[in-house]
């Protein structure tokens, strides 16, 4: 290009206005970079904004970082822009992510690849918001561009072709299945287990800090059947809730009047048809919980409610399978499940959990008392995800105490789990690791 | 008039169902009178009401049958490419009348897969690896289905449900094509027959399902077979072989009011724990409401 031209390109470029043009797609944006911000809202006239374009051509340049193309920044709204004459990667349609302090743009087509690196033709899946920009004035501004991998969804991840991956997952919401081995641990018997069930849950925000969640498990079943287990639930719903306000609080007039707030974590679980029953050669023996409620009261929990530890005690009405006695019963349990990584990938469980039950009516031998005390603890880990299904390794470990069932002497059994879960569903958080 | 009301009703119910507007290239015009032809129907997305002839073990009959079948699907919120394709059937109800009468009611069964353009499997290591996994994943699942006479305590066989993984090779974009199989979880309840106390029979994911589905463009013409083959265990009794499998074929040779009348022929071969193996054959007719 000739000097006069770079002349008269330099003074129509500081004419324009900078990236920023307002427009925005999507989720609400950030406040834009502090020079974006500074650009005047005056859009460039036509005529103007053709012959920058024109000025400028041949001088576009998209390196290429040593090491192929790396992801935009996590966390950061991306830009997006429209040029139609595709000075960039030869795209029209364009993802961006901009630092001005370098000025320096990650720059990625909108469009996915083929396996030669070529558009397809087909959209980028899982795009999140963006705010608009202009890459002609970026360009005059003297702002260089890299290669990048466009951004995506919160919970996702892309590949340098663009196609997007589920990495974080939410294992509260899945309807699972499970198969391993599960043996009694005193004097090793090897059996098998199996596992059906549907979980979900679903969070209501009232403001930034007060949250209400549900939890229910839908049609549960995990079944030994060498030792003929069958544990069984209907439907079991539960009721969490984090206060903007505490429950209680307390002001001492000792002094500097001061206040001290009692967080009490309240909330509710009920079960509905839980069946726990043993069924052997000739004999069906063991419990079926009609219904059962309890208040929770939370020891320690996430910030999403995702994650607790709690104690719950209450009451049920059951029937002896066996005897066919109904009876009443008072539990209490502590319980908890915590997932340790904002990804999903780690999640730790347990509970331990004792009953007294009697019988409404009194037998000729008066009526009967029985207890039972059960626990167990285990660890869940994602193994990897078939077209974004994870598939986890379950490692589990239960004993039991009971009087309860004919035939079994009062006593201590323990039993460990390995075996493996497929998860269907099971969707990207809603608080996930960013 | 009134001895006709039943059937105008029948009719206008009948008309109320013709299911959508059919559109380009399923509409053809008839070359005589120029009239509007409906061409293409949908055999997953209509009440199916059906009557047939049978052969099985006991001798001739007949059979009725009527189910609702749901089919749809619906494109990810955020990526319009995977599709979550469900196929329900509602209330599928066989009743066999005669000497050996005999009932069928399946509540409910829905099959969710989860279609994806290119199949992967992803490992979570820091640079999550992805691999070509060649099939689309879905579940199937059951309500309630029963068997048995109208008779009280003649309940031959409860299912309470069944729950399976699906992995489906044939990954068709709209579901017509279909070669999908996978574990599967039963409870089932036996009533009688040679074991003769009531058992329940369990199938802790030791069974396979498979379902296959070939199906025209235009819906006139389908085949599909479902199978089921399971390790079933009971408390007290030996495990043993279960299975089941059925299989048919329908061509829609008419419609009228563009309602498509069809010719089926269907037959199935059933094995429960401890029972002798049962089979049946059916050829009929069926009409389709909607779909």
């Amino acid at each position: 290009m000739q000097a006069w031209a770079w002349v008269l390109a330099a003074g129509l470029l500081t004419a324009l206005p900078a990236a920023g043009e307002g427009e925005v797609e999507g989720a609400p944006a950030e406040p834009p970079p502090a020079s974006i911000q500074e650009a005047p809202e005056t859009k460039p006239t036509a005529p103007l904004h053709q012959l920058a374009s024109l000025l400028t051509r041949g001088q576009w340049e998209v390196e290429r970082p040593v090491g192929g193309p790396r992801p935009f920044p996590v966390g950061k709204r991306a830009q997006c822009a429209n040029d139609p004459e595709a000075h960039l990667l030869g795209s029209s349609d364009l993802r961006l992510s901009c630092d001005d302090a370098t000025q320096r743009c990650q720059v990625a087509s909108s469009q996915q690849l083929d396996a030669n690196g070529k558009p397809t033709g087909e959209r980028l899946a899982r795009l999140g918001g963006c705010d608009s920009v202009d890459v002609v004035r970026l360009h005059a501004r003297g702002y260089r561009f890299e290669e990048g991998i466009a951004d995506a969804e919160p919970g996702w991840v892309r590949d340098a072709r663009g196609r997007a991956m589920q990495v974080e997952f939410d294992m509260h919401r899945r309807v699972l299945l499970g198969a391993g081995f599960a043996p009694r641990l005193d004097g090793f018997t090897p059996d098998g287990v199996a596992e059906v069930g549907l979980r979900s849950d679903w969070a209501t925000t009232h403001t930034a800090s007060e949250v209400e969640l549900f939890r229910l498990r839908l049609l549960e079943a995990r079944y030994t059947p060498l030792r003929g287990r069958l544990l069984g639930t209907a439907m079991q719903l539960e009721f969490d809730r984090r206060r903007s306000e505490p429950v209680l609080w307390i002001t001492t007039f000792v002094g500097t009047p001061r206040r001290f707030d009692v967080g009490l974590d309240l909330g509710w679980w009920l079960q509905l048809a839980h069946a726990d029953l043993e069924l052997r050669r000739g004999l069906t023996a063991g419990r079926l919980l009609v219904a059962g409620f309890d208040p929770t009261l939370d020891l320690l929990r996430s910030q999403d409610l995702d994650s607790y530890l709690r104690i719950r005690s209450g009451v049920g009405f059951d029937v002896d399978v066996g005897t066919k006695r109904p009876q009443g019963e008072v539990h209490a349990a502590l319980e908890g499940e915590w997932v340790i990584d904002g990804a999903g990938f780690h999640r730790l469980y347990g509970n331990a959990i004792g009953t007294l039950s009697r019988d409404f009516v009194a037998t000729s031998a008066g009526p009967r008392t029985l207890r039972r005390l059960e626990g167990r603890a285990g660890y869940e880990l994602i193994l990897l995800a078939i077209n974004d299904q994870p598939i986890s390794a379950l490692f589990d470990l239960g004993a039991d105490w009971r009087e309860d069932l004919p035939g079994r002497t009062p006593g201590w059994e323990f039993t460990g789990q390995a075996g493996l879960r497929f998860s269907f569903w099971a969707p990207a958080r809603r608080t996930p690791d960013r | 008039m009134a001895p006709l009301a039943p059937l105008l009703l029948a009719l206008r119910l009948v008309a109320a169902f013709g299911g959508p507007s059919p559109t380009g290239a399923c509409l053809a015009e008839d070359p005589v009178t120029q009239a509007r032809i409906r061409t293409c129907f949908d055999p997953l997305d209509r009440l199916r009401l059906s009557a047939g002839a049978t052969i099985q073990p006991g001798g001739p009959g007949f059979a009725l049958a009527a189910e609702l079948r749901l089919r749809n699907d619906r494109a990810s919120r955020g990526d319009p490419s995977r599709l979550w394709l469900r196929e329900q059937t509602w209330l599928s109800t066989t009743w066999r009348p005669g000497a050996a009468q005999r009932l069928e009611l399946l509540t409910w069964r829905g099959r969710f897969i989860r279609h994806v353009e290119e199949g992967y499997l992803l490992v979570p290591t820091t640079e999550p690896l992805r691999l070509p996994f060649p099939f689309d994943v879905g579940i199937e699942a059951s309500g309630p289905e029963l068997r048995g006479t109208f008779a009280p305590g003649h309940l031959e066989r409860l299912r309470v449900g069944s729950l399976g993984l699906l992995l489906d090779v044939a990954r068709n974009r709209d579901g017509r094509v279909r070669l999908a199989f996978g574990p599967m979880a039963t409870a089932t309840r036996l009533d009688g027959g040679p074991l003769g106390a009531a058992a329940w029979w369990l199938v802790p994911l030791t069974g396979a399902q498979l379902a296959a589905r070939f199906e025209r463009d235009d819906g006139r013409a389908h085949v599909e077979l479902r199978g089921e083959l399971s390790r079933q265990l009971s408390a007290g009794l030996p495990s043993a072989w279960g299975g089941a499998a059925q299989a048919r074929a329908e061509w829609t040779p008419l419609a009228v009011r563009d309602l498509p009348v069809s010719l089926f022929g269907q037959v199935q071969v059933e094995r429960d724990p401890g029972r002798l193996l049962t089979w049946g054959s059916t050829v009929g007719l069926a009409l389709g409401i909607g779909g």
